[in-house]
């Protein structure tokens, strides 16, 4: 054999070299007798005449076209006709062109330089078309369209603006400093709604920020969107091979990460870089970087100082340079005025945008943009540099939110402190004075009852005192507080000990530390007081505990708050008795407790025997009968009983709108949890109408930014993300995140949360990536804020390896994960809800990994703990029982598994309802694995009932297909035929025309007609399957088996002389490729030699010849003699 | 002791043993990274823009782009191998994901077929190659260097240190010979 291979490709360089016709000679000549070589050199001759094109055409794009083709007026790209060029720039020139259909219009159309890679630019484009597409604002120019020319030059169609570069604007008009920023913030809004779409600009430069004038205002207009993103791979790619400067015809605008030239890591926070440089210009007439200086040094220096100088301050640059620049040379203005007017505030809102670690920048234009109109209110700005003067005067102006963490938590503990020795105090004084009062009154009659109404006001008095401290103390942010306490300790050292410090703190979990704090010392110490200073007042004592003990609950402190409120409990029973409203009141407080430590069957109970017990009250409230139908819902809402908890939510919402009217918060917090609780249930539409109803009244009444409306807002794009309008849901949740992000900072838990929801909508959207990027920095985060072994920290790396997983990287994800469930199991043991999510993803990972027994007992496990957890019918457990059984599957134990599914439907169909996504997959998985264990009627009795559903959920695109397949089996024919129709619309919607998956899919439907003898439906589907097949799988079987199945269709309608070629070929065909077919499709073989003993059977008793007689005896040999197959 | 990119680099100019298969790992990282985040982000059935992929990846490894540039084939020969494990592993674990149950909650996105290959074939390629190896290594790494990672033939040719035309003949030879085991083989199942 060795000595033949070399021989054969030798023979095969030499006949290729020849023509066809010659080749036949030449190899007779040079083989002799050698049958098996000049088989071989003839079967690689025909493979390379068959080779079609593409086959192994190396996976890149073409070249760019050689020459420069310029475009000419009058000549036409697609629908568009260029009527004069408007511009030329770096990239390429800009035409007027106009728009014939649909509509005639004038457009602005930029056609591209040579030298860009045109397909994969247009490929970038389209991905970005729909973001694009979602853009509305009266700042942003429209991108309408993209595509390439005729000589293979990308183009893009966006909306014609007639103006100039905001800086020529600028100057030109003589604008002011306000009128500047004014013009300056709509740009802002304009890339902010941007970002809000998901697209960034990447570009933004003054010859891309153009105004025009309506009506004598100036409007910004914001162009080339996403034309950046789609020519920015190729930036990348070019940098290798080709001059830099050519490239790069706007680097003073470039952001320091862009300057890195990886091309890849850039976000928002790149274009308010830009924004930046733009203001930069706009203020002082110059950009802060010389770039013609440090390109005389040479493109490296150029990105050098890009990434490390800092640039001169604005005032600093008016004052060396002048304002010469900036207004046109005004002689009014004065340009020591102007400096003056930029230090300070301008000063550090520039810088800020202009920092290099885009951490230190503003979060997003909005932000940048808030800072500029604080300035122009005479408010103090965020960018402003710590100082304690500064945040002094900031204090003393501004509302105390806007204070950073460290402040605010310092702050506030000691307000916290110091009111409530305040308030002690001013209580101890009312007792003093009551006790005075008393003493008066026994000398003398007449002043004593005015003395005793002056003992209960201050009785009232205190109360009302005490309540409010508790209120200023329920504001307390305590993660806050953790954060302030960690950076407290470490500003404390030197910086060279921070590291080491920050290293011994990292298990330290600072809110907890913080609560700590707080009980020892305010809490504890309050409780100290209340006990002395009123231990002859239980009625007093019960108020105050009560209201001290529903703090700490708020706070999270709920095993010292049980205590507080057991204690309020017994003197409440004491002073007023047991079924006072006073002392129920008292009860619900411990029932809040007990909800909160999970002890949801004690809540149920005693919420009960509250509702009868407040029913003897004869003037009980409203509003009290509505506060314990929340507790019971709440409570019947965690333990699955999600029918009875609407009933419940429902009665609380009614009874708050009586009381409160429409607008009232409590109301409105319980429709919160209305949505919430209709979403569990599986009624994603109702819970979608219910949120948008409720958001646009919180955003109404409460404001948008109120916490409330923030999380609302949260749980609409989480069920809008769960119904896959992931367009919709992204900007929502955005929107949380920057709302948190500039309420709380980015350490805080809230804020980490809202960036892991997105991340998990971006994991949908397959923008991996940046999902990745958002959870890798949460849990960074996490690691330096809490500590590396606080479970938040664990749960945020949990959420990374699911991203990975998401991602297609089981590897990578599998140790993750595995870490995530390590560090749960001991901080919150195994048996935990957030513990057994992310062991879920484990499960996912490891049968992935094809490490199926693992992934068996790690879904068995979960099961168990499941049902010990929640019992047997909350959604966790049939979801884990349905993870259970799918793993049983993976091993090919359909039998076992069965039982599990049949188990779990009836629950799933009880708890969350029959056409719960959920359920329907675990429906669909009973059924294939029915269908395996032979119980085909019930199969498909399963599958027709789920089918209404099947292009609801994403996972059950296969169904109809098996659902077909089961009934052609069956022998159903009217069921196959209603099906049918409706099958191939689906495949000509899903798959491309003339594809091979479409040809798969109508094989599948003319395979069913086949079986169930509807002969010319089946024809005119294999008529179409056949050439796709033929074109696209020469030379394979798989054209061989529908060349017989359109044989065997015509043969059915009984059209003998035209079925005959084709079955013979077909039959033929597959003869011959028998050998290197797989295993399991060589009963295709059997059955179409079959079809050709039918064919002259059929035939001959039809129209009887010797020939047909005669054919079909020695096709019927050929049969017998086929080796018998598995099927 | 983990070396960088470029100490690989000139360790294999300098003809160090041993400098080339450490240099084999780096790349898979960076490439493995690389074409997970593309073959996510792209639509199915949208081609792995391998080409760029493998130069994203040299910047991304060499980090100065005013780098050296010696060891370049080297570099190239060890993208190839890497991409074909990374389209291979890529359909494996899609092959796995058919066989699996209905995972909830867990998304099993899979990752999207390159155009011109299905995930099967794709498998099926990667077999026949190994075989076309045992017969004749060079031509099999000529097919990795062009077809995985999309080089010129010129550049293959250097890259194999073999002259253009005896690539060029190469070339049409693999390919007839995977074309007809292929052909032969194989084919995607029905």
């Amino acid at each position: 054999m060795s000595d033949r291979r070399p021989a054969a490709e030798e023979l095969f360089h030499a006949c290729r070299a020849l023509p066809a016709e010659e080749r036949s000679r030449h190899l007779s000549r040079l083989c002799g007798d050698d049958a098996a070589l000049r088989e071989r050199v003839e079967r690689l001759l025909a493979a390379d005449a068959a080779v079609a094109e593409p086959f192994l055409q190396p996976r890149r794009a073409g070249p760019a076209a050689k020459a420069e083709i310029g475009e000419q007026p009058g000549d036409t790209v697609d629908r568009y006709k260029l009527l004069q060029a408007i511009g030329e720039g770096g990239m390429g020139t800009v035409w007027m062109a106009e728009q014939r259909e649909p509509v005639v219009r004038k457009v602005a159309l930029k056609i591209v330089k040579l030298g860009m890679d045109t397909r994969e630019v247009v490929v970038r484009f389209e991905a970005e078309r729909q973001a694009l597409a979602l853009m509305d604002h009266p700042n942003i120019a429209k991108v309408l369209d993209g595509g390439a020319t005729a000589t293979g030059r990308p183009y893009f169609v966006m909306e014609l603006v007639k103006g100039v570069p905001i800086t020529d604007y600028c100057d030109q008009a003589k604008i002011g400093l306000r009128q500047r920023l004014e013009l300056f913030t709509k740009v802002c809004e304009a890339i902010q709604h941007a970002h809000h779409k998901g697209v960034i600009h990447r570009d933004i430069k003054p010859s891309n920020v153009l105004v025009t004038l309506h009506d004598g205002v100036p409007v910004p207009k914001v162009i080339d969107f996403g034309i950046a993103k789609a020519t920015s791979a190729e930036l990348t790619k070019k940098t290798l091979f080709t001059q830099y400067a050519q490239i790069l015809g706007t680097p003073e605008y470039m952001a320091p990460e862009q300057a890195e030239m990886s091309g890849l890591d850039i976000d928002t926070r790149a274009d308010v870089y830009s924004l930046g440089v733009l203001l930069y210009e706009l203020l002082t007439g110059t950009k802060p970087f010389d770039v013609k200086t440090a390109l005389r040094v040479g493109f490296q220096e150029l990105l050098r100082t890009i990434r490390e100088d800092e640039p001169q301050k604005p005032s600093t640059r008016v004052s060396t340079r002048g304002t010469a620049a900036v207004v046109g040379g005004r002689p009014d203005v004065n340009v020591r005025a102007w400096s003056e007017r930029l230090r300070g505030d301008l000063d550090w809102i520039v810088m800020k945008a202009l920092e290099k670690d885009r951490s230190r920048r503003y979060d997003t234009p909005n932000g940048f943009a808030e800072d500029i109109a604080r300035f122009l209110r005479d408010e103090a700005v965020l960018a402003a540099p710590p100082s304690a003067g500064y945040r002094l005067r900031k204090f003393v102006h501004r509302r105390r939110r806007l204070v950073a963490a460290a402040t605010t938590a310092v702050l506030l503990l000691l307000a916290g402190v110091v009111g409530t020795s305040w308030g002690m105090v001013q209580a101890l004084r009312e007792r003093d004075r009551t006790e005075v009062a008393r003493a008066e009154a026994q000398q003398n009659l007449q002043t004593a009852q005015a003395a005793e109404a002056r003992a209960l006001q201050s009785a009232a008095e205190t109360q009302a005192v005490a309540e409010f401290q508790a209120q200023l103390l329920a504001d307390l942010d305590v993660p806050a507080m953790g954060i302030g306490l960690r950076q407290a300790l470490l500003d404390a050292v030197a910086p060279g000990q921070r590291d080491p410090l920050a290293t011994s703190l990292a298990a330290v979990n600072f809110t907890d530390l913080a609560l700590e704090a707080l009980d020892a010392n305010v809490f504890q110490r309050s409780i100290r007081t209340i006990e002395t200073s009123f231990a002859d007042q239980p009625a007093m004592q019960a108020r105050l505990l009560q209201v001290v003990g529903e703090t700490m609950r708020g706070l999270g402190l709920v095993a010292p708050a049980r205590v507080a409120v057991l204690r309020a409990l017994e003197l409440a029973k004491l002073a007023f008795g047991d079924g006072d409203p006073r002392t129920l009141a008292v009860t619900a407080s411990l029932l809040g407790v007990q909800r909160d430590a999970g002890e949801f069957d004690a809540v149920e109970r005693g919420s009960r025997q509250l509702l009868t017990a407040l029913e003897q009250v004869p003037d009980a409230r409203a509003s009290d009968f509505a506060q314990v139908h929340v507790l019971l819902g709440k409570a019947l809402s965690s333990s699955g009983k999600l029918d009875e908890a609407v009933t419940h939510l429902t009665k609380a919402r009614d009874l708050f709108a009586q009381v409160d009217g429409n607008d009232g918060s409590e109301e409105l917090s319980v429709r919160h949890s209305l949505v919430v609780l209709t979403v569990r249930r599986g009624q994603y539409a109702e819970g979608e109408r219910l949120a948008r109803e409720l958001l646009a009244q919180l955003r109404r009444v409460l404001g948008p930014q109120h916490d409330q409306t923030l999380s609302t807002a949260s749980v609409l794009g989480t069920i809008l993300s769960d119904t896959s309008q992931l367009a919709e849901a992204e900007p929502i949740l955005r929107d949380v995140l920057d709302a948190f992000r500039a309420r709380f900072g980015d350490a805080h838990p809230r804020t980490l949360h809202a960036k892991q929801t997105l991340a998990t909508i971006l994991e949908r959207q397959g923008r991996l990536d940046e999902a990745e990027r958002l959870m890798k920095e949460a849990y960074a985060e996490q690691v330096r804020v809490l500590g590396e072994g606080h479970p938040e920290t664990h749960l945020s790396l949990g959420s990374l390896g699911a991203v990975l997983l998401a991602g297609g990287d089981a590897h990578g994800a599998e140790p993750v994960l595995a870490k995530a469930v390590a560090g749960l199991r001991t901080a919150l043991g195994f048996d935990h809800d957030e513990t057994l999510t992310v062991a879920g993803h484990l499960a996912g990972a490891l049968h992935r990994l094809e490490r199926f027994e693992e992934s068996l007992q790690l879904s068995q496990a979960i099961f168990e703990a499941m049902q010990r957890l929640h019992g047997p019918k909350h959604p966790h457990t049939l979801n884990a029982a349905n993870n259970y059984a799918s793993a049983l599957w993976g091993l090919g134990r359909a039998a076992e598994a069965v039982p599990v599914f049949r188990s779990v439907l009836p629950a799933q169909r009880e708890v969350l309802g029959p056409t719960h996504p959920e359920t329907l997959v675990t429906q669909c998985n009973l059924a294939v694995n029915l269908r395996q264990t032979g119980a085909l009627g019930e199969a498909i009795e399963l599958l027709q009932q789920a089918e209404p559903h099947f292009d609801d959920v994403p996972s059950l695109t296969d169904m109809p297909f098996e659902l077909l397949g089961m009934l052609a089996e069956r022998g159903d024919a009217a069921a196959v035929v209603a099906l049918v129709p409706k099958l191939v619309a689906r495949a000509r919607a899903a798959q491309a025309a003339g594809s091979v998956e479409l040809a798969r899919d109508l094989a599948r439907v003319s395979s069913a007609l086949l079986q169930i003898e509807r002969w010319a439906e089946a024809e005119t589907l294999l008529r179409e399957v056949l050439p796709i097949r033929e074109a696209k799988l020469a030379g394979a079987w798989q054209p061989e088996v529908s060349r017989s199945q359109l044989g065997f269709a015509l043969l059915g309608q009984r059209r003998f002389a035209e079925a005959e070629p084709l079955l013979v070929a077909g039959a033929d065909g597959l003869l011959q490729r028998l050998e290197s077919m797989p295993a399991g499709a060589r009963f295709r073989v059997r059955e179409a030699v079959a079809r050709v003993v039918d064919l002259y059977a059929q035939w001959s008793a039809a129209e009887p010849t010797a020939d047909r007689a005669q054919l079909a005896t020695k096709w019927r040999e050929r049969l017998e003699a086929l080796p018998s197959d598995d099927r | 002791m983990v070396r960088s990119f470029d100490e690989l680099l000139q360790a294999i100019h300098r003809g160090e043993a041993g400098a080339t298969d450490e240099l084999l790992p780096l790349v898979y990282e960076q490439l493995r990274a690389l074409a997970a985040r593309e073959l996510a982000c792209e639509r199915p059935g949208h081609t792995l823009q391998a080409t760029a992929l493998v130069h994203e990846a040299f910047l991304r490894l060499c980090g100065n782009p005013g780098g050296r540039w010696d060891g370049i084939g080297h570099f190239h020969a060890a993208a190839a191998v890497s991409m074909r494990r990374i389209l291979v592993e890529a359909a494996r674990a899609r092959a796995a994901e058919k066989r699996g149950g209905g995972w909830q909650r867990v998304t099993l996105n899979g990752v999207a077929a390159p155009a011109e290959f299905d995930q099967d074939q794709l498998l099926d390629l990667d077999a026949a190659l190994g075989e076309l190896a045992a017969e004749d290594p060079r031509k099999a790494r000529l097919v990795e260097l062009r077809y995985f990672t999309g080089l010129e033939l010129a550049e293959c040719a250097a890259a194999l240190g073999v002259s253009p035309a005896t690539a060029d003949r190469d070339w049409a030879y693999a390919r007839a010979w995977l074309f007809d085991r292929l052909r032969r083989g194989h084919c995607p199942g029905e």
